[in-house]
């Protein structure tokens, strides 16, 4: 008799089923669902930020010899006297139709205000990202090269003396000193304003110096540990030219390390363009924002607020998207893989 | 006007706000009060050739050898402290901006000059009675849009601007303690009468102030609404939308055919600018930085910029210098139940403060002292009422203490029934250390406080919402120069005194030559009750090149006084 057992049925692994599409559509997806979730965040943050300022808009748009009365009427009048939750329903409900309502301060509707701004804004923004990435990554580069092995140590310290006086300087005071010294005392720009076209170059440099300064460092490390890569050196032995070598191999690494920083880069630009519009009267949402604080203008500070906000998440988004499709080691190194 | 709340000093963006706006406005409107209230008893009566009561506007002007050029002027470019926010008379906030603007595009019934002097502008004479004004419309203006200025026209702009409804933040300084009754028109002699339910001898004066009573063009009445983007009226100047960028830069050009200014002022005046472009710069050493390099010929500066600019006199050739209208005073939350609604406490407060040494402490040498609210450059100032004031006496306000019952207690607090006096000092950071030094001189007398210095939002949530506080020192700062600023915004603080608020209901009511004597009877009252302490006041300096002008109250330029001196 046999003792043998029927043999066993063969185990059916399950097969993978391939998802639909292709995998980076999904992370696209992915990424706009959490875009959307932070977006939603924000929002809430901005209702709430406004509402915990102290002062009254009511007493603030009608001044000290408003009776409390008229005070009390315009805050039902603004609804700032209906439940919190109603508030933030007819908030969201609007601003989902991108309908912000009227200024406290104008009585002009907000998308207007915003609309008027946002351009200046883009100009002055772009413009410092511009800066803040070509100069960033040029100097770096530069100083990576020449402080590779070990070579020209007083280069590095004055690089790393200047670079660090630069990244701390606060936006505020770079811009005084600039405006000081290019355009009271040299007179090559205006001292403030929108106009003519040069007026955005000041701003801009304030904004993008300290970045500068920061990136720089950041690229020249990431130069260093490139240049010390295997295959580099094997171009080098094939006799490679520095030109060839630092455009096929050092630049694309570095620029992926600059790329991935862009979107902190952004938001960290969007902050100091708060402040550096101020200086230079220049009429972007950053002067907008800061002026409707103090006016208590709440329809504004949302509106410009969320729209800033809204900005730095999705340009965050396509940065990541953008460094997944380059490079999609690097994404999954920072847990975004496809 | 707003303005004038926010700080002499003010120099900071708040400054801009609106309460600015309220004091200015305020500021202007009032020294036409002084004209009807001086004006005789029961009625009186007004023309081209007569002008009403005169302020002592308290500015000193110097200027260069400035002659003015002949012939027209050219673009003049000024700097505004703050943004504008609206082009509409009755709802603006009274920004400097929104001011300036106002007072460029749209004329009024009367002209409030920089000496405080009023006099005829779109109506030629006026006649007034305790509760009415009768105005006669001079013929020729017209609006921006070539429609004529009738009395229905004004009449009708009046109706919506001094309306309940309508709910101008400034509507008290046009119609006082009362309501609009009527406004009437009269075809025969071209007039137009305005009526308001209780008795106000600032009716007039209110009117040359540029909100909320500037006259409003029919096609902004038709659409209110679009009064915030552009504005419509019958001004030296029109608004060029195009050329300006709202929140940066407002540009205004002279209408050519404009002949019905104040004064016999016309567009074809020498000197007078042909195009006035007003950029916002709220950061002052910007503006500093601006005129420097010549990129504005007139600014207003402040703080330690103003003293930058000064240094160096080939950064100006003309200076405007300006005292704030209503001075600043100590205060207290008189509510029942809290420390300042005992009388002694007050004394004792009031005696331990030296309004030399806060004037100092707020407004460095920048500031002026006062010993009276009213001051030099209102109607109604009277400095014999300075003897009203409590003196600073460290030993007196001990005394006053301990007649009250307090005694010395653990770490010489003064303490009553085991409760020790403490204060809760809430102050406005634009008067510097000012709330620190209070602090220490009430040490010395065994008084214990806790100080906020904080920003204005703050602030006048404190004073006007929370009320959240004991002491203050506030700023009755305003455009409208007349006294009925100062008991107006004490109605919403918490002062507690029926006789005071009783004898200002009369002051503001009283007709003609008895106006200022019942004014200091209101403002007696506030020293002797204990109610305030004045303080001192800010000097503002505003400097041009190549033009000279007037700024009177700090508020904004009139455009009647800008000539060109330089090309």
């Amino acid at each position: 008799m046999s003792a043998e057992a029927p043999p066993a049925a063969p185990v059916v692994q399950p097969a993978r089923v391939p998802r639909a599409g292709s995998p980076f559509l999904r992370f696209s997806v992915r990424r706009l669902g959490a875009l959307l979730v932070v977006v939603w965040i924000v929002e809430i943050a901005t209702f709430l930020m406004v509402r915990v300022m102290p002062g009254d808009p009511a007493r603030q748009v009608l001044g000290p010899r408003a009776s409390n009365q008229a005070v009390a009427g315009l805050r039902h009048q603004l609804g700032l006297d209906a439940p919190f939750l109603s508030q933030y329903w007819n908030y969201t409900t609007h601003a989902l139709r991108l309908d912000f309502g009227d200024s406290f301060y104008s009585h002009l509707s907000v998308t207007s205000e915003l609309q008027a701004r946002i351009g200046n804004e883009l100009k002055l923004v772009g413009l410092a990202i511009a800066i803040i990435l070509v100069c960033g990554i040029g100097l770096g580069m530069l100083a990576g090269a020449l402080t590779a092995n070990g070579r020209h140590p007083h280069v590095e310290r004055v690089f790393v003396f200047f670079t660090g006086l630069f990244g701390s300087v606060p936006g505020y005071v770079m811009a005084t000193l600039l405006a000081l010294v290019f355009a009271v005392t040299l007179k090559w720009f205006p001292v403030a304003g929108n106009t003519p076209a040069s007026a955005v170059v000041l701003p801009a440099l304030a904004i993008a110096i300290p970045q500068v300064a920061l990136l720089a460092r950041i690229v020249r490390v990431e130069t260093l540990n490139v240049l010390g890569q295997n295959y580099v050196r094997s171009a080098r032995s094939k006799r490679l030219s520095t030109f060839s070598i630092y455009r096929r191999y050092v630049l694309p690494n570095v620029s992926t390390a600059a790329l991935t920083l862009s979107g902190t880069i952004f938001a960290q630009t969007i902050g100091s363009a708060i402040i550096v519009e101020s200086v230079f009267a220049w009429n972007g949402l950053g002067l907008l924002l800061t002026q409707s604080v103090l006016r208590l203008d709440y329809p504004v500070v949302e509106g410009a607020a969320l729209l800033l906000a809204v900005m730095v998440v999705v340009i965050n988004a396509v940065v990541d998207v953008g460094v997944s499709a380059v490079d999609p080691r690097s994404a999954a190194q920072r847990g975004l893989e496809i | 006007m707003r303005n004038a709340m926010n700080s002499p000093v003010s120099l900071s963006p708040r400054v801009t706000s609106r309460w600015r706006a309220l004091l200015a406005a305020t500021a202007a409107g009032l020294v036409l009060l002084a004209v009807s209230a001086c004006g005789g008893g029961g009625s009186s009566n007004n023309s081209d050739s007569g002008t009403s009561s005169k302020v002592n506007t308290g500015s000193t002007v110097s200027s260069g050898s400035a002659a003015v050029v002949s012939g027209p002027g050219g673009t003049v470019k000024v700097r505004s402290s703050d943004d504008l926010d609206t082009f509409d008379p009755a709802k603006t906030g009274a920004e400097n901006m929104s001011v300036q603007a106002l007072e460029l595009a749209y004329d009024r019934l009367v002209y409030q000059a920089p000496d405080g002097k009023v006099k005829p502008y779109l109506a030629s004479s006026w006649t007034t009675t305790p509760n009415s004004a009768t105005f006669v419309i001079r013929k020729g203006p017209k609006c921006a849009d070539g429609t004529p200025i009738t009395p229905k026209v004004v009449a009708d702009s009046l109706r919506y601007s001094l309306s309940q409804k309508t709910a101008s933040p400034y509507l008290g300084y046009a119609v006082g303690g009362g309501k609009l009754k009527s406004v009437t028109t009269n075809s025969a002699d071209n007039s137009v009468t305005v009526t308001l339910t209780k008795p106000y001898n600032a009716l007039v004066q209110s009117f040359g102030t540029p909100f909320p009573a500037s006259i409003i063009c029919p096609a902004g009445l038709k659409n209110p609404k679009g009064l915030g983007a552009a504005p419509q009226g019958s001004g030296p100047y029109s608004y060029d939308k195009a050329a300006s960028s709202r929140g940066s830069t407002y540009v205004f050009k002279l209408r050519p055919d404009y002949n019905w200014g104040p004064v016999g002022w016309t567009s074809k005046t020498d000197g007078v600018p042909q195009e006035a472009d007003f950029r916002v710069v709220t950061d002052e050493t910007t503006a500093a930085n601006l005129l420097t390099t010549g990129e504005v010929n007139i600014s207003p500066i402040a703080g330690i910029s103003e003293q930058r600019v000064r240094a160096n006199p080939s950064n100006y050739d003309f200076t405007y210098e300006s005292l704030q209208a209503g001075s600043w005073g100590s205060l207290f939350n008189m509510t029942k139940g809290l420390v300042g609604a005992d009388p002694a406490v007050r004394h004792a407060v009031f005696l331990a403060l030296d309004s030399n040494s806060m004037t100092k402490a707020a407004f460095s040498d920048l500031g002026v002292t006062e010993d009276t609210m009213v001051t030099p450059n209102m109607q109604c100032y009277n400095k014999a009422l300075g003897k009203y004031a409590v003196p600073f006496d460290v030993a007196q306000a001990k005394s006053v203490l301990e007649q009250d019952g307090y005694k010395a207690g653990s770490g010489g607090t003064m303490t009553k029934n085991g409760k020790p006096l403490k204060l809760r000092i809430v102050m406005w950071n634009t008067t510097n250390q000012l709330g620190d030094f209070i602090q220490q001189e009430l040490q010395k007398v065994g008084i214990a406080s806790t100080v906020k210095n904080t920003d204005i939002n703050t602030w006048i949530n404190a004073l006007f919402t929370t009320k959240d506080y004991d002491f203050t020192v506030y700023s009755y700062y305003s455009a409208f120069p007349n006294p009925v600023i100062i008991p107006a915004q004490d109605a919403s603080l918490s002062i507690k005194d029926p006789t005071y608020f009783k004898l200002s209901d009369e002051a503001e009511a009283a007709p003609g030559s008895t106006a200022c004597p019942a004014w200091d009877k209101a403002m007696q009252r506030a020293q002797t009750a204990y109610i305030v302490k004045p303080m001192g006041v800010a000097k503002n300096a505003w400097f041009g090149k190549g033009w000279k002008f007037a700024a009177p109250y700090n508020v904004f330029i009139d455009p009647f006084t800008i000539q060109q001196t330089q090309k």
